[in-house]
């Protein structure tokens, strides 16, 4: 067994089939509608979530993991002899940092490296892979997943800005509500907080634009990418599609976007991360 | 009478300009008519009228009887108030001819056939690709007419028969050098105005007669309200909230020698904000929003005599405006004037912006959209989109920012705001959109973040990937590229080009969406329903256009502008 056990949060939204393949650990967010409440992946599927959520009046309320909850699976790791590598979403959009950084510091930190990714979804969950390809030691591990942060990057869009609005985590985007003009622009996460990239009118220009400003950031490098939807499958198939087609990449997903990030950005969102193929990828 | 007449006199001179501005008043909407296409907003002779009435009013001010002094009052008032393209070439003409004229008590032949050249060659300088058969033909041909003429005869009044004659015959020459002329049957419209002008000044010469000036009463000039009115404190009206944090607005004008323009820039600064100091070395407009009113007074009269001083408290007339005016479509970021008296005080709080951006628009709906894409100024083009020069140096002065970007939205309003970022002292780009849908396109890709000529690029470069369309009425029979058009026919034009008539306005404006869509592939196709369409019928009309074109993305908005039904932006 590798001597390094990576574990995430459910935000990743990494698949199950990944997180068996590459001996991850994910500790769910819970989510509630009203006095509905759910274990994000455990009782709630991404449909599940998106049919509530187009349905249903009531927004739904996120909530990060408890501390015990991180402690239980560093515990469970290091009783197997392994050190842990912990890489979570953004500290300025979630205390699940936060938790996960108390639970290190109760349980033991000098083996436990918890991560800030600063970013999103499968931002967060490209990080995690990096770790699990490289989980031989802690240094090569935490080395790993920092080259990898350097050179990621997260695009979004977005149907309405409604649920970030809602939700208090619109960020820069902000000046473009009261635009009567529909305004769909390419969004992304600088340190964390919502910034616009660029302002597009019409959602396939906006997407047409997001892979062009792709491109542009990553030149000719090769790359690892995940493309995102809430509830959008086939928009988004399109677009990998597209990417695979003219983009050099060491590895393509395609995914949900889950319901802890889904809550804030509403369906119809669609999303792109990726980061730059370390040496040797 | 004025066989023997060999030296012009001031006092003539004078009479010809109010002869030749009334005569042209007279016949502005005549000139207008004269329209390549037969839309309903040609303006051309309104444009000139207007601008030669601002050059006769300083006339008219100006209490010397000395031709020099009296042609540069000309040149003066026709800079601030050029309108249009027209306009703009006209104000470039007068200051030609008064460099030439500027020292001279009484003018003879040799000296007014050399101001007729410099008229002519400044204004063909002024235009960056000048075109033959328009005005400048025209100009050029009675500038000709009066070389030879000066050769022949002394005799000022046979001189400029002569340079009339020439005019006339440039005039007659305009449709062989443009075959748009020809095929729609018209002289050149700005060449029909220097024909009138010159005929204007060659009556009252001839007889003899200095009539007065007539003033103008109710011309589309008082129509168009220039900017919303709740905003509105000057005649000019355009007055963000930010600046009642200074409450007199205070106009003068100095007249003195050797007025240092930036010097007196610099001395009222602190006293104030949307400072305009705009002229020449001896007569400067003054414009400030002060707190002391008496001290810019003060400062002003260091440099010379002051005329025309105004003091205006503008708190009173936003409370004033706020009572009477309700605004449409403004959203919560938008300055309402029901809560004016709210935003202004906090007003104080308004940090001034590194860049900000005036766009010319007309009608509400455009001017919500405008103010949503953060658009700091919307200055209200009127009917025919033609702010004067003036109207554009204000609007760009009062923006809270040290560097403005500046959307015209018409191609006639391009030359004009180029005009006025010459001569209002803060960094101007001017964005060459030549309709609304492409000023909306450079609007939305701005990017604060973007240094200024970049910024100013990205926005050029978005508004060229737009291909608008109109459907207006026609106002007259003609044939126009190639197409038969009856008058009161809806007419459908390509970026200015007729393409389709009819006498249905949903089929006339479907066959030009298909035109549109047939040449290109489009992504984003966003109509923009005009005052006289209601919305229900445009809703029906964008989903029998989807319906038929189900690939690009349709958006359907209230643009509200007059004599216009649909806008289109193909994107």
């Amino acid at each position: 067994m590798p001597g390094i056990q990576i574990v995430t949060d459910s935000t990743a939204d990494l698949s199950e089939e990944i997180v068996r393949e590459h001996d991850i650990e994910v500790v769910p967010l819970s989510v509630s509608f009203g006095d509905e409440h759910y274990i994000d992946g455990v009782d709630l599927t991404a449909d599940e979530f998106y049919r509530k959520l187009r349905g249903g009046s009531v927004l739904p309320r996120t909530a990060q993991p408890s501390p015990g909850r991180f402690a239980e699976v560093y515990r469970k790791a290091l009783a197997a002899g392994r050190q842990v590598v912990s890489i979570h979403i953004s500290s300025k959009l979630s205390g699940t940092y936060q938790a996960a950084s108390l639970a290190a510091e109760m349980v033991d930190p000098a083996n436990i490296l918890v991560v800030d990714s600063l970013s999103v979804s499968m931002g967060v969950g490209l990080l995690a892979l990096a770790g699990a390809k490289h989980n031989e030691t802690l240094d090569e591990a935490r080395e790993a997943v920092m080259a990898a942060k350097e050179s990621l990057g997260v695009f979004f869009l977005v149907d309405t800005f409604e649920y970030m609005e809602k939700n208090g985590r619109i960020g820069k985007a902000a000046s473009l509500v009261g635009s009567l003009l529909q305004i769909k622009p390419v969004l992304t996460f600088v340190d964390g907080t919502v910034e616009v990239v660029e302002k597009v009118r019409g959602s396939r220009r906006s997407r047409r634009r997001m892979l062009e400003i792709f491109r542009e950031r990553i030149g000719e490098n090769k790359v690892h990418v995940a493309m995102l939807h809430a509830d959008a499958k086939e928009e988004a198939q399109e677009l990998l599609d597209e990417i695979k087609g003219s983009v050099d990449c060491v590895e393509a997903y395609l995914g949900n976007v889950g319901p802890i990030i889904g809550s804030h950005s509403g369906p119809g969102t669609l999303g792109l991360a990726w980061r730059l193929a370390l040496p040797g990828e | 009478m004025g066989l023997e007449k060999v030296r012009l006199e001031g006092s003539m001179f004078r009479g010809m300009i109010y002869a030749a501005a009334n005569r042209l008043n007279q016949n502005k909407e005549k000139i207008d008519f004269l329209n390549v296409y037969p839309v309903p907003d040609g303006d051309t002779g309104t444009n000139m009228s207007l601008t030669f009435l601002a050059a006769a009013k300083e006339v008219e001010k100006c209490s010397s009887n000395l031709v020099g002094e009296l042609a540069t009052a000309a040149a003066k008032g026709s800079l601030m108030g050029a309108r249009g393209n027209s306009g703009v070439i006209l104000s470039q003409l007068l200051r030609g001819f008064a460099q030439v004229m500027q020292d001279l008590h009484t003018a003879g032949v040799t000296e007014l056939a050399r101001g007729l050249q410099e008229a002519s060659a400044m204004a063909y300088k002024a235009v960056m690709r000048p075109v033959e058969g328009t005005m400048l033909t025209v100009a050029r041909y009675a500038a000709e007419a009066g070389k030879q003429a000066a050769r022949r005869d002394t005799n000022v009044v046979t001189w400029l028969e002569a340079v009339l004659q020439g005019a006339k015959t440039g005039l007659s020459e305009t449709p062989k050098m443009l075959s748009a002329l020809a095929e729609a049957g018209v002289v050149d419209a700005g060449g029909q105005g220097i024909v009138t002008i010159l005929t204007g000044a060659y009556l009252a010469l001839k007889e003899d007669r200095v009539p007065t000036l007539m003033v103008v009463a109710a011309s589309r000039e008082q129509e168009a309200e220039p900017v919303d009115a709740a905003m509105l404190g000057s005649k000019s009206g355009i007055r963000p909230v930010e600046s009642l944090q200074f409450q007199y607005c205070t106009e003068l004008i100095v007249r003195g020698g050797r007025i240092p323009l930036d010097g007196l820039r610099e001395q009222l600064h602190p006293f104030g904000d949307s400072l305009l100091v705009v002229g020449d070395l001896e007569t400067v407009k003054v414009h400030i929003h002060s707190n002391n009113p008496g001290q810019v007074l003060e400062i002003c009269g260091q440099y010379g005599e002051m005329f025309e001083i105004q003091i205006n408290n503008m708190v009173e007339q936003n409370r004033q405006a706020s009572l009477k005016t309700k605004l449409p479509g403004s959203n919560g970021q938008m300055r309402q004037p029901s809560n004016l008296m709210q935003v202004s005080s906090t007003a104080k709080d308004t940090v001034q912006k590194e860049t900000g951006i005036v766009a010319v628009t007309l009608g509400d709906g455009w001017k919500a959209i405008y103010e949503g894409l953060g658009v700091d100024v919307v200055l209200n083009g009127g009917h025919t989109m033609n702010p004067s020069t003036e109207e554009l140096v204000e609007a760009i002065s009062i923006v809270p920012a040290r560097q403005v970007i500046v959307l015209p939205n018409n191609k006639n309003v391009i030359f004009a705001a180029e005009q006025a970022a010459k001569v209002v002292g803060k960094k101007v780009a001017v964005i060459p959109t030549t309709g609304l849908p492409q000023g909306v396109a450079a609007a939305t890709v701005y990017d604060e973040n973007l240094e200024f000529a970049e910024a100013a690029k990205r926005m050029e470069d978005a508004s060229k990937g737009v291909v608008s369309g109109e459907v207006t009425y026609a106002v007259r029979d003609t044939t126009t590229d190639g197409i038969q058009i009856k008058e009161r026919d809806f007419i459908g034009l390509e970026q200015g080009k007729v393409m389709v008539a009819g006498n249905d306005l949903i089929s006339t404006t479907k066959e030009l969406i298909r035109r549109l869509l047939t040449k290109r592939k489009a992504e984003l196709v966003s109509l923009f329903y005009g005052r006289d369409v209601i919305h229900q019928a445009a809703r029906e009309l964008l989903q029998q256009l989807r319906a038929e074109f189900p690939d690009p993305e349709w958006e359907l908005y209230e643009g509200g502008q007059p004599l216009y039904y649909y806008l289109v932006a193909v994107e």
